[in-house]
Parts: C-alpha cells; sequence; structure tokens
C-alpha cells in the first residue's frame, strides 16, 4: 500500500460545524461541515470541506476533499486533491493528483499537478502544467501543457443538465458550442483532442478528433485528423496517420 | 541571446513533457519562459546558453539521480558554507594551488564553482601561479554579485593580465583592478549627435 506523506506532525482534530471562524493552524485533520471562514494559513495532513468555508490564508494539505463550495483566497499545496462540488480559487494550485468531478474556476495564474483528470468542469485564465492530463469535462484555460494530454470534451446529452445547472451557477455563456473546451495554446508530448476549440496546439503525436476547431497545428511526430475538426493550419514534419477508430 | 521552445527541442531531443516536468519541479527557472511577439502571434523564447546548458546537467544527472537531487545540486543556496577545505580538495576540478590562495574552513557552493572556473581556466591557458593569485584576489570581490542571480563569469586577458567580470541586472560587471569603466547609452548621444543636424 502506497505510504501517506504527512504534512504535519500535530496530532489535533479540528472539526468545525455551525456559523464560525477560525484562525487556522496546523491539525492532523480538519473537517468543515458548516458556514465557516478560516482567517489564516492551514497546514494538515487531511482536510474535508463539506459546507460553505472561505479560506484566507495558504492551504497546504496532504490530501484535501471538496464536497461543498468553498473559496480559497490564497494557494493551496496538495498531495492529492478531490473536487466534488464547486471551488473558487484566488491563487495558485500544486498537487500530485487533481481529480475533478464537480467545478473549479480559479482566478490564480497556475495549476500544477502530476496528473489531472477532470470530469467536470475546470475554468482558468492561466496556465495548467501537468505530466498526464485526462478530460472528458470542459476544460477553459490558456495553456495547457505538460506530456499526455487527452481532452475528449463529452458533447453527448446525459450530462446535459448537470452542465447547464453548472454553467449558471458559474455564470459561462450558453449557445454554440458550449459544451466543447476552449483553449488557447496546447503543447505536449502526446495529444488527443475531441470537441475541443483551440487557437494552437504542438504537439509530437496528435490527433484531433471529432468536432475540433483549431486555428494552428504543430506537429513533429504523428498527426492524425477527423474529418469533422476543422484547422486551418499545419505545419511540422510530420507523418498523417488514418483514424483508427 | 535567446532560443525559441521548438528549437531547443529540436537541439536537444527532449520532449514537451520533460520540458514541462522540470519547469514544474524547479529545474529550469519560470523567469526563463519569456513570451514574446512573433509573426504567428506569440512565442516562447529562452536564454539560450544557460537553457542548454542546464539541459546538458539535466540530461547528464537524469539517470543516476532523482529530479529533486537535481533540484538541490542546481539550488542549493549560493552562499550556504557547506564544503570543508578537505571535501574541496578531493574534487579534481579544483586546482589546489589557487585553492590554496584563500585557503579557509569552509567554502560555500558559489566559491567552489568561481574556484573551479578559476582552475579550469588556468588549465586551458597554462597561467603561471603569479598570474593566477593575480586573477584569484582580483576577481575574488565579484562573488557577492554573481550569487544574486544566475550569471556568468567572465574571465579574459588583457595585455599579460587576466582580469574577471560578471553581469549584474543585465550590465557587465568587472573587477576594480579595471578602472576608468563609464557606460554610454547609445540611443541618447546618437540623439545629442542628431540636434545638431536638425
Amino acid at each position: 500500500m502506497e505510504q501517506e506523506v504527512k504534512f504535519t506532525e500535530s496530532d489535533a482534530k479540528c472539526r468545525v460545524e455551525g456559523i464560525q471562524t477560525i484562525k487556522g493552524g496546523e491539525f492532523d485533520s480538519v473537517r468543515v461541515s458548516g458556514v465557516v471562514t478560516i482567517q489564516g494559513d492551514i497546514v494538515t495532513n487531511k482536510m474535508r470541506l463539506e459546507g460553505v468555508s472561505t479560506v484566507k490564508g495558504l492551504v497546504k494539505a496532504a490530501r484535501l476533499q471538496v464536497s461543498g463550495v468553498t473559496n480559497i483566497a490564497n494557494d493551496i499545496v496538495s498531495n492529492k486533491i478531490k473536487v466534488e462540488a464547486v471551488m473558487n480559487l484566488s491563487g495558485n494550485l500544486k498537487a500530485g493528483e487533481l481529480e475533478i468531478q464537480g467545478v473549479i474556476r480559479s482566478k490564480g495564474e497556475k495549476v500544477e499537478a502530476e496528473m489531472i483528470s477532470c470530469k467536470g468542469v475546470l475554468d482558468f485564465a492561466g496556465e495548467i502544467s501537468a505530466d498526464v492530463i485526462k478530460a472528458e469535462g470542459m476544460i477553459r484555460a490558456d495553456e495547457i501543457c505538460g506530456d499526455q494530454i487527452c481532452i475528449e470534451s463529452v458533447s453527448a446529452e446525459p450530462y446535459q443538465w448537470i452542465k447547464k445547472g453548472i454553467r449558471s451557477l458559474i455564470g459561462l455563456e450558453e449557445g454554440g458550442k458550449e459544451n466543447f473546451s476552449r483553449v488557447d495554446l496546447i503543447e505536449g508530448t502526446t495529444i488527443v483532442l475531441k470537441n475541443v476549440c483551440a487557437k494552437e496546439v504542438n504537439g509530437h503525436d496528435i490527433t484531433i478528433g471529432d468536432n475540433c476547431t483549431i486555428d494552428k497545428v504543430d506537429c513533429d511526430g504523428t498527426l492524425c485528423v477527423s474529418r469533422s475538426a476543422t484547422i486551418k493550419e499545419i505545419t511540422g514534419e510530420h507523418e498523417f496517420v488514418e483514424k483508427t477508430v | 541571446m535567446t532560443i525559441s521552445k521548438k528549437e531547443l527541442l529540436n537541439l536537444t531531443g527532449i520532449s514537451y513533457g520533460q520540458l514541462y516536468r522540470w519547469k514544474r519541479e524547479g529545474l529550469i527557472p519560470e523567469e526563463w519562459f519569456m513570451k514574446q511577439p512573433s509573426f504567428t502571434g506569440q512565442e516562447t523564447f529562452l536564454p539560450r546558453d544557460l537553457v542548454l546548458e542546464r539541459i546538458r546537467f539535466i540530461l547528464e544527472k537524469k539517470d543516476s539521480c532523482s529530479l529533486e537531487e537535481i533540484r538541490e545540486m542546481l539550488v542549493t543556496a549560493p552562499d550556504k558554507k557547506e564544503l570543508t577545505w578537505e571535501r574541496l580538495a578531493e574534487l579534481e576540478e579544483i586546482d589546489l594551488e589557487i585553492a590554496g590562495l584563500v585557503r579557509k574552513e569552509e567554502y560555500s557552493y558559489l566559491e567552489a564553482g568561481w574556484l573551479a572556473a578559476l582552475s579550469d581556466y588556468r588549465r586551458k591557458y597554462q597561467l603561471s601561479i603569479e598570474q593566477a593569485a593575480e586573477l584569484c584576489q582580483g576577481s575574488r570581490g565579484l562573488l557577492e554579485k554573481m550569487g544574486k542571480e544566475e550569471t556568468f563569469f567572465l574571465i579574459f586577458q588583457a595585455g599579460q593580465t587576466y582580469y574577471g567580470a560578471c553581469c549584474e541586472n543585465n550590465k557587465v560587471v568587472v573587477e576594480e583592478r579595471i578602472g576608468q569603466v563609464e557606460w554610454y547609452l547609445l540611443t541618447k548621444w546618437a540623439g545629442k549627435v542628431k540636434e545638431k543636424f536638425l
């Protein structure tokens, strides 16, 4: 079994319910299930935010789970983050693993992780960098860079009502390709895209899948393009391959 | 002189994934990634010599060390005293005659690097111990300027004497033995000359 890395040796447990304001501090675990404001920095091995919370300081949590609505005004450092509901972030995020099932909306400059999986929404005006990015949900970002980038945004109807709710919750526009991921620049060793609008895609092995609209693709390995994709310009020394699926 | 990201990948054979991983891990400083407008929109450029040297170092170490260990080697506080004379003397890069000129109990990594550079230069250009001693004493004052940021230490010959220089805030700083140094902003002087003809 993988050994858990601890961020603190503290054995104090912090459980907050109701409407409260706390200072922050070092704890083995933190569990918030009311309407809570944390004024300062927090360092913990395990943090679970279930209610409506605001953290004004830095969050250093070995494991962080967001199951409510949380606003974090500063940076987050974590080994593993799971967002099941809504997280509004004003600082940067650095994580080993980031799992998004709900919504992250960030105003920071960077989201960095070894592995990002996104089945929900990541709406972010900045740079997302990760070794592996696997997104079935929707990503909005200025830049996505990494080793293996796979964004296959779901345009099918089953999640439509959830997405509609999420969109109205976070104020995203309706109409057109509203379910599509939109990114200015995507750069990676291997890139697979579906239902993505991007200005520039640079990589070694690239698959531009169904319904993508890309201004420019630069590829120096293999390039596979779906018939339903639109690309304005292709550059680089590459080999075209047929789509197999 | 800068190099575009794409040219860098072609030249070194590394992948986008490696470049971004090393950036995330702090092995390649973020400030080296400079976005500049290009005819295709925007392109990222990096300082050519610095990044090529850094990538060569990472590639050389990556099979025997973890990324964290490589980062430790690269970002150890340069002024932190960690090397004893005995450990310094074991290093093949260090010329003991030069090191002996500034012998003390402990050395920082920056000082060790400076001694290794002086030793290398002495070997390459066959400096006598007197010439090396002069260079060593003369350039010692540059150390405090060199520790602040990633910079080159420049050694050059003028006449029969050897001197050192480095960069600070994009300006070349020469050692104190070189006097009467002036900086001229050429566009300003060109403007002054142009005024005479208007």
